[in-house]
């Protein structure tokens, strides 16, 4: 496993000549680019690992390295002298379940503060984007009141961190501060919670771990809706970070949006 | 040739008699005007309707605008010739007798259409079950819907018929659920089949994490105790998921050394 390193990984990066690979690792994720006449090959592997902690870009010879999991291959046409590969980390395209392992009660007026990781989406580009590719294979689910009405979602358990120094920093995945809100007159049980991931922008801190802003679920006491409220800014943990990518889909106006699903007691 | 020489002098005179050329002139052209808005109208009204509603509505819309034109640039044209319109009333009503009885079919499928295409049992593009048929909804016509049987087949329904068959719409709903039968030996530990059972489906991608997959005993047979298995994906990758999970089961079973038995399931 390559050590971390703490250069950028993102952006553009000029392709090495033929015979040699461009090859990123980024926790269980692994993509190489190589130049081959007048088009570039990109072979790719997004594993199932959450735990992977590399994070490498180096130039290799050609078809030395093998990913770990399964491989995907697509050759995209690089047209006449561009020779840059762009590489933009981005959030989920759909949102994402997070299902504390335990159920969470918040009691009465009371607020939640946790912190949830999502897997990162990385847009391949030779140069412009011409790939989606997720760095972490999720599992689906389904969020929404019946099996009609609702929408599907990425999902994942996690253990809710309500502390940041608890938290596994990992360079793959972004961090989202989130704020649970609960103005009922009776306790709240936080079963799962979901993170608007389209409608964030990214982060990177100095240190290349990624972030959201922070997200805020208030449950009002007519009944189980949680009005979201996402912020612009990266969150006060973060003492200085970087725009990396912007959100895929602007938050509607006026959106109100079932971000928590409580199951009364 | 005598007859050829009078031919057109007595269409001439025939005619004159029936208000000259300048009316004739003004009959046609009323008609063609018709016709004309009607082409003209019938591309815009598909378009807004287009913007509101379905492709079939539009498509409705869009044909009663064409037809209503017409039949307004005919009534004005007999209307121009001096015909006196009133008396398609009475023949009408006579007529439409005669033509209720010889199309009671034709007149019940298109009245079958517009409950349809009001209704929205399916879209074009949905894949449904109509009675023991099964394919891809190609179009919702006056008369019939047509469809695109998965061996490539087109086959057309009378819309009297469909509307009378029960519909089963296959991809209204973006999540579906499909079931397996499992045989495990009849001494087996009903506990441990479960536990090794979600355990092999948690390894599935395709499946739902929720609604997740649920195992329960259903009888004891003859060949061995059966167990369902129920699991959710979404529905464009149904027949994946479902492979997937009972390959997932098989060698889950195998793995714990739970024999699947040989024999007829039920």
């Amino acid at each position: 496993m390559n050590p971390t390193s703490s250069a950028p990984w993102w952006g553009e990066h000029f392709l090495p000549a033929e015979g040699r690979s461009l090859l990123l690792q980024l926790g269980p994720f692994w993509l190489a680019a190589t130049t081959t006449g007048a088009s570039c090959r990109l072979v790719w592997s997004s594993g199932r690992d959450p735990l992977g902690t590399s994070r490498a870009l180096s130039t290799v010879e050609a078809d030395t390295e093998r990913p770990p999991g399964p491989r995907q291959e697509i050759r995209v046409a690089a047209g006449g002298a561009a020779r840059t590969l762009r590489l933009t980390p981005r959030l989920a395209p759909r949102p994402f379940v997070s299902r504390p392992v335990g159920s969470v009660v918040l009691p009465p007026d009371a607020t939640l503060d946790a912190f949830v990781s999502t897997p990162l989406w990385l847009g391949v580009g030779v140069p412009t984007e011409s790939l989606d590719l997720p760095t972490q294979l999720p599992n689906e689910t389904w969020f929404g009141p019946d099996t009609v009405s609702g929408e599907l979602c990425f999902s994942g358990r996690t253990v809710l961190r309500t502390e940041l120094e608890a938290l596994d920093l990992r360079p793959h995945r972004a961090v989202t501060p989130v704020r649970v809100v609960n103005r009922r007159s009776t306790p709240l049980t936080v079963r799962r919670i979901r993170i608007p991931t389209p409608a964030l922008p990214l982060f990177m801190d100095t240190q290349g771990t990624p972030w959201t802003p922070r997200v805020t679920l208030t449950v009002e006491a007519a009944g189980e809706l949680a009005v979201q409220d996402l912020a612009a800014v990266p969150p006060e943990e973060v003492a200085a970070a970087v725009p990396v990518s912007v959100a895929r889909q602007p938050p509607a106006a006026g959106l109100v949006a079932r971000a928590v699903r409580a199951l009364l007691p | 040739m005598m007859d050829v020489a009078v031919a057109p002098s007595t269409f001439l005179v025939l005619l004159e008699s029936l208000g000259g050329a300048r009316v004739w002139g003004s009959a046609g052209l009323l008609l063609l005007l018709g016709v004309g808005l009607g082409l003209a109208a019938r591309s815009a009204m598909e378009r807004v309707v287009l913007r509101v509603s379905t492709p079939e509505r539009a498509t409705l819309a869009r044909r009663v605008v064409f037809l209503g034109s017409i039949a307004l640039g005919a009534a004005s044209a007999l209307h121009t010739l001096g015909v006196d319109l009133t008396l398609f009333l009475g023949a009408a009503g006579v007529f439409s007798v005669a033509i209720g009885f010889a199309s009671q079919t034709s007149a019940s499928n298109i009245i079958s259409g517009l409950f349809l295409i009001v209704e929205r049992p399916f879209s074009v593009g949905d894949v449904v079950q109509i009675g023991g048929n099964t394919g891809e909804v190609r179009s919702i016509d006056f008369l019939s819907t047509s469809l695109r049987t998965f061996d490539n087949l087109y086959l057309r329904l009378p819309n009297e018929l469909v509307m009378k068959s029960e519909i089963t719409n296959l991809t209204r709903f973006a999540i579906r659920r499909f079931e397996l039968l499992i045989r495990v030996p009849l001494d087996a530990d009903h506990a441990r089949v479960r536990a090794v059972l979600i355990e092999a489906l948690a390894e599935v991608p395709e499946l739902l994490d929720e609604p997740g997959p649920v195992v329960r005993f259903v009888e004891l047979g003859e060949f061995g105790a059966i167990f369902r298995v129920q699991a959710w994906s979404e529905r464009t990758v149904l027949l994946d998921a479902r492979d997937g999970a009972a390959s997932a089961c098989v060698a889950g079973l195998a793995a714990a050394g739970i024999e699947v038995p040989v024999g007829p399931l039920r």
